[in-house]
This record gives structure tokens, C-alpha cells and sequence, in this order.
């Protein structure tokens, strides 16, 4: 996505394209971490509606779509502290891996799992909604070489645990 | 190029984050050192790895409240625990000056005095006012002895 397309195009135009664009990797980024379809549902209409509130200052961002994943965390947060346990329905999360053949997965899913927050973030916003360094940088509000560290630094670990097994 | 330099680099281009003239590069290099060509495969597992991880298990996706971003504390903030303890430095002299003022104040004549084997006569002297000239000594060759002025 580049920054020409809000240059030009109206305010309704340009959300309704980020829209299409980023609907379904939001509502995976909600479900991932509400494990509801109702949640995540919610969630993206009230990432939208603060998105069409800032439509200048996403224009301004380098990254639209790391802009857009920017509110998309608050949101998330501002969720969690409202207390809501997260949701179980018949289509959540909560159990989707299937008894894994493979025992690296096992073991980077241990690393993983004790990496501290800021470095599990990076990963899934690179891994699971392949955001960009920059567009990670815009979501988190920090530097694109601080994005780089984590991210070199927790695959480092993990290397160093995979290569012990 | 050290290690760490290179593995960094290795990840960047993993990820196809380098930019092209960069990644040519270090595509050449690594054609160039055999050493550097196995690096660049064990990463790629570790990046494919991490990836089939991130991706098969969502539970890994911190769900909480996002943690806060380290701040950049202002110098002011650095500089606090030192400003406290002159404050603190300051405040210990302050009382220390004010007991021996204090002491002073409240300390009656004492006579004649014995100081340094010569004798010591307290006078008063209404010259000297003042916190810091409470007392004033001299030494009288003449008499030989330490004349003490009092503020009264």
C-alpha cells in the first residue's frame, strides 16, 4: 500500500480500500489474541470506526497498514482491560494444533512461548500478518532498527535452542 | 565481516528486508565463503521454523495488554538520585550548622579557660553579631593568655 492512494483519493475511498485490503488480516490479529469471532468481529468495526477519526494522521504515517495495525493494538488492549475473558465458541482458537510430528516445532514453540512480550509481538506481526519492518515500527511506535533487534534477537535464541536439540 | 554483522544481515535477507544492491551483496559473498553459505542455510530453517511455529499456534500471540514501550527518561530523571543526595548534603550541614549555633547559644560562660597551656579569659564583646561570630579568639603575647569575645 503507498501513500499516493491518500493523496488523492477522498476520506471514504480510502478506508473502504484499506478496508478490503486489511479485513482479514485483522480479524486473524483479534481472533489470535480474543479467540472469538464475535470479539474479533467488534473489534475490527471499532478499528475502523478510530481509523476514519484519524484519517489525516494516516495519511501522514509512513505505513497506512502499520498505522492501521497501530490501532488495531490499542483497541485490542483497551479490550482486555474492560475484563472480558475471552470468548469460547464453536469457532475459536483454543485448540487448533493438532499433536505435532515434528519435535523442533515443539521446542520453538517453548522458546517462543518464554520470549518476553515485546519480542512474541514482533514475531507474530511478522510471521502471522507479515507486516514489514517499517509497517511493525509504525504499529508499535518505535524504531524500524529497534524492530530489528528483537526480531534478530529472538531468532537467535531460537537457534541456539534448536540446534541443541 | 564479523558473525553478528552477518547473521543479522542473513535474517534481513531471509526476510527479504534488504535492499536490492544490498542483498546482491551478500548473495555474492555468500557464494564466495562456504562457511557464510551454511550460515545463511541454518537460518533460513530457523526463519521457516519460526514462522510454522507463530503461525500453527496462536496461543504464542500475546494476548494481554500490550506492554509498555521502554521510555527515554529525560536527563532530569537521570539526574534525581544525585540532586537528592546534595539536597540531602545540604540539609545535614544546614542542621549541623543550626545545632552548633544552637549549642553555642544556649552554652554558658565558662571561665577562664585552659588552652594550649596558656590561660584563656572570656570577654564580652558586642562587636561581633552575627550566627558566625558568636566567639572570636586572640592570643595576648602580652599576657600570654587567649582572649575569647562573646556576642551578647
Amino acid at each position: 500500500m503507498s501513500g499516493g492512494m491518500f493523496e488523492t483519493a477522498q476520506p471514504a475511498a480510502d478506508v473502504e480500500q484499506l478496508y478490503r485490503e486489511s479485513r482479514e488480516a485483522l480479524t486473524a490479529y483479534f481472533l489470535r489474541r480474543h479467540r472469538s469471532t464475535h470479539a474479533a468481529e467488534d473489534l475490527l468495526h471499532e478499528t475502523f470506526l478510530q481509523l476514519m477519526r484519524r484519517v489525516d494522521r494516516c495519511r501522514a504515517a509512513s505505513s497506512p497498514r502499520g498505522y492501521l495495525f497501530g490501532i488495531a493494538r490499542h483497541v485490542s488492549a483497551d479490550a482486555w482491560r474492560h475484563a472480558k475473558p475471552p470468548g469460547e465458541d464453536e469457532t475459536s482458537l483454543a485448540s487448533v494444533a493438532a499433536p505435532q510430528p515434528d519435535p523442533r516445532l515443539a521446542v520453538a514453540r517453548e522458546t517462543i512461548a518464554g520470549l518476553p512480550p515485546l519480542q512474541r509481538e514482533v514475531l507474530d506481526l511478522r510471521f502471522q500478518h507479515d507486516l514489514s519492518y517499517a509497517e511493525i515500527a509504525e504499529a508499535l511506535g518505535v524504531p524500524v532498527g529497534t524492530v530489528r533487534s528483537r526480531l534478530h534477537n529472538a531468532l537467535e535464541l531460537l537457534r541456539e535452542r534448536l540446534e541443541q536439540e | 565481516m564479523s558473525p553478528e554483522t552477518l547473521r543479522a544481515l542473513l535474517v534481513d535477507r531471509e526476510l527479504g528486508e534488504l535492499a536490492p544492491d544490498i542483498a546482491e551483496l551478500v548473495d555474492a559473498y555468500l557464494e564466495a565463503v562456504p562457511a557464510a553459505r551454511a550460515e545463511a542455510d541454518a537460518m533460513a530453517r530457523t526463519v521457516n521454523t519460526a514462522r510454522e511455529t507463530v503461525r500453527r499456534f496462536p496461543d504464542l500471540a500475546p494476548a494481554s495488554e500490550p506492554v509498555a514501550e521502554p521510555q527515554v527518561i529525560p536527563i532530569v530523571y537521570w539526574l534525581a538520585p544525585w540532586l537528592a543526595r546534595a539536597a540531602a548534603l545540604i540539609a545535614v550541614a544546614a542542621l549541623a550548622g543550626w545545632l552548633g549555633y544552637r549549642t553555642g547559644h544556649t552554652t554558658g560562660p565558662s571561665g577562664p579557660m585552659q588552652a594550649g597551656g596558656a590561660t584563656a579569659t572570656r570577654v564580652v564583646d558586642s562587636r561581633f553579631k552575627g550566627l558566625w561570630t558568636q566567639y572570636q579568639v586572640a592570643y595576648d603575647s602580652r599576657r600570654g593568655a587567649f582572649i575569647v569575645a562573646t556576642q551578647q
